[in-house]
């Protein structure tokens, strides 16, 4: 008869060496009869990867509550790692579940949701790429590095990478976590995976564009500071034939130009050099100040009236281009 | 190999852990009479926890749903029973739909409450344990000195914690087990419905 989902007295078992391997010291011989113990019986086997990942589960939950009341706390997380990391990683960030927890939400569409900034997973492993830039890989952080002439692409297979983007603007560079894609031009960020189809993006530096699969155009600009956890989801029935056709990144040239804080000057040079219409500004004390925003990288006309807006000038088409003027002129 | 432990051990615990409860109900539900849940249960955790990646895994409930039907199937077979597949197969199309998003998501929220209000079950010990332990980063010995007991006592507090939530979900098996079939007849026949979007 059944057990009625009390107990075969695995369980019982299973939960004593998890917390064990956990808070307890476990002598060679202990070892040894653990390993016996789990050899014995796939239930065991079973029943132990269960409780250890109900532990993790309820680590995860506690640690994500009480994440709440930390985030603003000034000395953040001390994460030493303990004698035990052999066995029981510090599972990186502890926002994980309460991230879940918002992310998850979504009708209609990718839950786009911003949160406050988080604690540093600690750092392991460091990763120079051909390019220059620099990768901080968490302890179960996994990644793909794809460098060609005209794109940089790396992909986040699990946990979680922080990354310093050599600049080049020629060759944008796009972290992919599941289906979700980040890109700069040069900034520091970190991305971690979050479920199969999901990532977490954190911004420390500069700015980052963050889109789920092929939604390019409808990117977010992160700035430096902010953290958004995007998870798309199963893909829908209809999105497979696609989806399965071409399963890598989108064409890598440059749809939007993300500006933040940046001097109009260095500004209109990126819209000049993929544009023919080129944008030319008369007045240097213009060039000076900066501007924000994210604007398409096809439309200089469209830029060059926000620069218009920004430094009180105005537009006028000219033999040359896009024309602005100071109203002084 | 710990690194990749690692990874699905996370993973467990993120993605599947939150759906074992659904499980248990369906398999209460439908095997009771011939199987020992606790088995099934143990035997796909076991399968779920040697699995090399699971990068390629969409869908974790899905896929344990899956999992726990082909140990039952297994199961049974080696019992000697036959003729059950077909019956199963259908009713297993109905609980691990991959329907809409919208509804799955809300569902996947729900089960992750449902997590969380086991923490509730939690003795201020365990919970300050395991903050100290993971948000501050102490040592086992130093959280034991902070809670001001000792090492084995918290030990036995943590384990004691962790009885109590997998206890705390048998119950809720042992509810539907004993007249409560309805609810979980409805849940699958929404659950049915909304697949057909």
């Amino acid at each position: 008869m059944a057990s009625n989902g009390v107990t075969n007295g695995i369980n019982e078992e299973a939960v004593r060496w998890a917390v064990e391997l956990a808070y307890g010291e476990m002598t060679a011989e202990d070892e040894a009869r653990l390993e016996a113990w789990l050899a014995a019986d796939t239930r065991h086997r079973g029943a132990f990867a269960r409780a250890r990942a109900w532990m993790r589960a309820t680590d995860d939950a506690v640690a994500g509550a009480s994440h709440e009341s930390w985030a603003e706390g000034p000395g953040l997380v001390s994460r030493r790692r303990s004698v035990f990391a052999r066995n029981r990683k510090i599972a990186p960030g502890v926002a994980a579940l309460a991230a879940c927890l918002v992310a998850i939400v979504s009708v209609g569409g990718p839950a786009l949701l911003s949160a406050q900034r988080s604690a540093h997973a600690p750092a392991r492993e460091v990763v120079k790429l051909n390019d220059g830039s620099v990768a901080t890989l968490s302890a179960d952080a996994n990644i793909e590095v794809a460098l060609s002439a005209d794109h940089r692409r790396v992909t986040l297979l699990a946990g979680e990478a922080t990354f310093q983007v050599a600049k080049d603007k020629a060759r944008p560079f796009v972290v992919r976590s599941g289906d979700v894609y980040a890109q700069a031009t040069g900034t520091t960020y970190s991305v971690r995976r979050m479920g199969p189809t999901g990532g977490t993006i954190k911004v420390t530096e500069g700015s980052v564009l963050v889109w789920p699969r092929d939604e390019r155009d409808q990117a977010v600009l992160l700035q430096a500071g902010g953290m958004v956890t995007l998870d798309p989801g199963p893909k829908k029935p209809s999105d497979v034939p696609t989806a399965s056709a071409s399963p890598q990144l989108p064409p890598p040239e440059l749809a939007q130009i993300s500006l933040d804080n940046v001097s109009i000057k260095s500004a209109v040079a990126r819209f000049n050099r993929v544009n023919s219409t080129k944008i030319v500004i008369t007045d240097p004390a213009i060039e000076d100040m900066t501007i924000i925003g994210l604007y398409k990288a096809n439309d200089p006309e469209q830029f060059a009236h926000a620069v218009a807006a920004v430094a009180g000038g105005s537009v006028e088409h000219g033999r040359e281009g896009i024309v602005i003027n100071s109203k002084s002129n | 190999m710990n690194d990749e432990n690692d990874t699905i051990s996370a993973w467990l615990a993120r993605e599947i852990v939150p759906h074992e409860r659904d499980v248990r109900n369906w398999l209460s539900r439908r095997w009771y009479h011939v199987l020992d849940i606790e088995d099934v249960i143990q035997e796909a955790y076991c399968r779920l926890a040697s699995l090399a990646s699971v990068d390629h895994i969409e869908c974790p409930r899905s896929y344990f749903f899956r999992t726990v039907h082909t140990v039952a199937t297994d199961l049974m077979r080696r019992a000697g029973i036959v003729n059950f597949t077909s019956m199963t197969q259908i009713d297993l199309s109905n609980v691990v739909d991959s329907g809409p998003l919208a509804d799955r998501a809300l569902e996947a929220k729900q089960e992750l409450e449902r997590v969380n209000r086991l923490l509730a079950e939690l003795s201020e010990t365990h919970r300050r344990a395991i903050e100290l332990r993971r948000v501050e980063g102490l040592s086992r010995r130093e959280t034991a000195e902070r809670l001001q007991v000792s090492e084995d006592a918290l030990k036995k507090y943590v384990e004691r914690g962790m009885h109590r939530i997998l206890k705390i979900m048998a119950e809720q098996d042992e509810r539907v087990e004993n007249g409560e079939p309805d609810n979980v007849e409805r849940e699958a026949e929404v659950i049915g419905k909304q697949r057909r979007h």
